[in-house]
């Protein structure tokens, strides 16, 4: 099975998303860098580059889902991207498992057209402060099931991602997160979220100069 | 015609106690009726059948924005000879003399106990207390018919009408404190008599627990001739006329 | 931006007075803010509760309802004992009791504790409700939807109830019965946009030309309520495309109308779209670009 690298600003907004709808169950999808996946390989490494928050209500309904899936898919084109993955947590706090999650139906869809496609699962209760762990579970669609995988084959692109989204915690970076059902509502809001992108890749720089 | 002059002591000994007794009791009542107040216990059927008069009503009214389909669909649940709502549960008339009811006697009591007993007592006492004095004068000139009001108690053909005797100014006061009351013992107090009387009018047919039977029959009826007229048909057209 | 006028650092330097407009304003305003009440309750003690006996207890179930989302439950049960003194045999501060266990998960005390207060007054709606969110916390989808069904039996005006019960429904997926809950909503308030949106939603995922009929009307009546709602607008335009695909291709005129009200909605879109972010951005007309169907 290949390695799968996050991205940080996609881990973050994965994160920062969750968080910001504790109380809902909240969805959204993930894009690899089309350039380094191989084809032919039958599960080949990813590289998440960029995460797409969606919704944190109305889910179990297609329209905007449907709206919203042509748009990543118009954006996936024109930056080179595949739709490569789904992200979810659950609203129930003990709930982690794939069948709990919403909008399985979506992820179904999308290993349609990326076969070896990823399923990301928040960890509600690994959610803290200060991260000790990446608190997701990822699945990988596999002869028509979500198998899970090894965390120890997830890797990040920097080191010190746990602490970069933990600052952003405590600056209650999730306040800003849009995600496409803030982007209806205001659609003078980004829903690409390249503020929080810029966000951390400013948090990351001094991490790297203090690692150093 | 010379000009009347009230003795000072009349505003000392008549005019101020009236206001202030008149007050005081106000203050008793409402803490009287405090005491005495008991919940008023409701009947999770009465709740279950006014919630479903509710919902017919709101059929009636706004099922012009359901389809055909959804609207005939609840008509049936409501209508339907052998399994309509309203065919189907049958309720006991029971609106039945209050009087079998002990509960609602000692409400009633209650509730004279703490209006109309200190009402009738306390005007009493001061019809026979103050009675005769005139207290004072309203700065207007009133015409005559305002006469039996102002001056109860005096009667004197000759009088001005701007003149208030003692007995009205007493029930001057027992409405005029209204809002002072709001101010002293805050919104909906007890001692708000005039509104205790606004129920007695109206409260009537309130107090009086609805016959289900008969609302039920009546909405059965309402709901029987209602038509289903589908208030979207146009509204593509209508859209698009509106934004040509 | 009225949300990020405060933050949750800034609550230290607020004033006494300041706090109680904040929870005040959030009170009327139906926010539940739980994580910057719950830092008011545990980061200032100097704000004194007590010193506001008009709206003491209302403040004190805020707070409440704050740290047992925060899942302070210390706190709340420090709260809940003052106000037990204060009303002993109270039913109310008792389901503040049960919802205390249930956050603790400790479901069947919860269970025991609401079906108490429901044997002393078998009026009390929100200790019925409160069954139904303690069976949804298990994951009990099914008998929350039973629970649920038999309180509305009762309590069939009960808005709140008739919406929770569509989103049970939406979850397991039976479109049908939802939109009943949606419809009975709609009966009570026939004004709303956001109500004929809903239901239009519905009625799209379930699918069929009967049902997007249905839907393409009531995205429209949506729209004639409020033209700024942007998912009704959306959603016109994906139902009239699908309706595009069912019709026949020639003569008929139900065909020209969905044609003229996708054509209607897309160039809606994109003025919109200028209007909010300048002619440049076009990503959404794009994307209608991409689902509109040549004629």
């Amino acid at each position: 099975m290949g390695e799968v690298t996050f991205n940080t600003s996609a881990y973050a907004k994965i994160i920062l998303h969750a968080v910001k709808y504790s109380h809902c169950a909240v969805n959204g999808i993930l894009l690899a860098d089309g350039s380094k996946i191989k084809d032919g390989s039958k599960s080949p490494d990813l590289d998440i580059v960029n995460a797409m928050p969606l919704f944190h209500h109305s889910h179990n309904l297609s329209p905007m889902a449907e709206v919203a899936l042509t748009q990543i898919e118009n954006l996936a084109q024109t930056e080179n991207y595949v739709i490569a993955g789904y992200y979810a947590a659950c609203e129930n706090f003990n709930d982690n498992t794939v069948e709990k999650c919403p909008g399985q139906k979506i992820a179904e869809k999308i290993a349609e057209y990326f076969p070896s496609a990823l399923f990301v699962v928040v960890e509600n209760k690994k959610l803290v402060k200060h991260l000790t762990s990446p608190a997701i579970k990822i699945h990988r669609y596999n002869d028509g099931k979500w198998k899970l995988q090894d965390n120890n084959k997830v890797s990040f692109d920097t080191p010190f991602v746990l602490e970069t989204v933990s600052h952003l915690l405590e600056w209650e970076g999730y306040k800003d997160l849009v995600d496409f059902d803030n982007y209806l509502d205001d659609m003078t809001q980004d829903w690409s979220n390249v503020a929080i992108e810029k966000v951390v890749e400013k948090i990351d720089a001094v991490n790297r100069d203090s690692g150093e | 015609m010379a000009e009347l002059l009230l003795d000072p002591k009349i505003r000392l000994w008549v005019f101020l106690p009236i206001v202030v007794i008149t007050f005081l009791v106000g203050i008793v009542r409402h803490y009287v009726s405090i005491i005495l107040s008991s919940q008023k216990k409701i009947e999770l059927l009465q709740v279950q059948d006014s919630q479903v008069m509710i919902r017919a009503r709101l059929l009636r009214e706004n099922g012009k924005y359901l389809p055909r389909q959804s609207f005939a669909m609840r008509r049936h649940w409501f209508n339907n000879e052998d399994t309509g709502y309203f065919k189907v549960q049958k309720r006991t008339s029971n609106a039945q003399n209050p009087m079998t009811d002990p509960g609602m006697m000692t409400d009633m009591l209650k509730g004279n106990v703490t209006n109309v007993l200190p009402m009738i007592v306390i005007g009493g006492w001061i019809n026979w207390m103050f009675s005769g004095f005139l207290t004072t004068k309203v700065p207007f000139p009133l015409t005559l018919r305002f006469k039996p009001m102002l001056q109860r108690g005096v009667e004197l053909a000759y009088l001005d009408a701007s003149w208030v005797s003692s007995a009205s100014w007493y029930f001057l006061n027992v409405f005029g404190l209204r809002t002072i009351y709001a101010l002293v013992l805050g919104e909906n107090n007890a001692a708000d008599q005039s509104k205790m009387m606004q129920e007695q009018m109206s409260g009537a047919a309130m107090a009086m627990p609805p016959d289900p039977k008969a609302a039920f029959k009546a909405q059965w009826e309402a709901l029987e001739i209602t038509e289903h007229r589908w208030a979207l048909a146009n509204v593509e057209n209508d859209l698009l006329i509106k934004n040509d | 931006m009225s949300d990020n006028d405060y933050s949750l650092a800034s609550i230290g330097d607020l004033s006494e007075d300041e706090i109680f407009d904040l929870l005040r304003k959030w009170r009327e305003s139906n926010e539940r803010k739980s994580r910057e009440i719950n830092k008011i309750w545990t980061c200032r003690p100097d704000v004194v509760i007590e010193n506001r006996p008009n709206e003491k207890y209302l403040i004190y179930e805020q707070i409440i309802l704050a740290t047992l989302d925060c899942n302070n439950s210390l706190g709340a049960i420090m709260v809940i004992n003052t106000l037990d003194k204060q009303f002993p045999r109270s039913l109310r501060v008792m389901r503040y009791k049960a919802m205390v266990l249930e956050s603790d998960g400790r479901y069947e005390d919860a269970l025991q504790v609401l079906d108490e207060i429901i044997k002393v007054d078998e009026t009390n709606a929100p200790a019925r409700k409160r069954r139904v969110a303690v069976m949804k916390a298990q994951g009990l989808i099914g008998d929350a939807i039973k629970e649920l069904v038999d309180y509305l039996k009762k309590y069939s005006a009960d808005m709140e109830a008739w919406q929770e019960l569509s989103e049970l429904y939406l979850q397991i997926g039976e479109y049908s019965r939802a939109v009943y809950c949606v419809e009975e909503l709609l009966l009570h308030q026939p004004h709303s946009h956001l109500l004929h949106q809903r239901v239009a939603d519905i009625r799209y995922t379930m699918g069929g030309v009967e049902n997007l009929e249905l839907a393409k009307s009531y995205y429209c009546q949506a729209l004639k309520l409020n033209a700024n709602n942007m998912r009704a607008l959306l959603g016109l335009i994906l139902v009239t495309n699908n309706l595009l695909g069912h019709y026949k291709p020639t003569g008929c005129s139900k065909r020209k109308e969905a044609w003229k009200l996708s054509r209607w909605a897309q160039s809606e879109v994109t003025k919109k779209q200028r209007e909010m972010r300048g002619a440049d951005d076009n990503a959404l007309t794009n994307m209608m670009l991409s689902l509109s169907i040549s004629e």
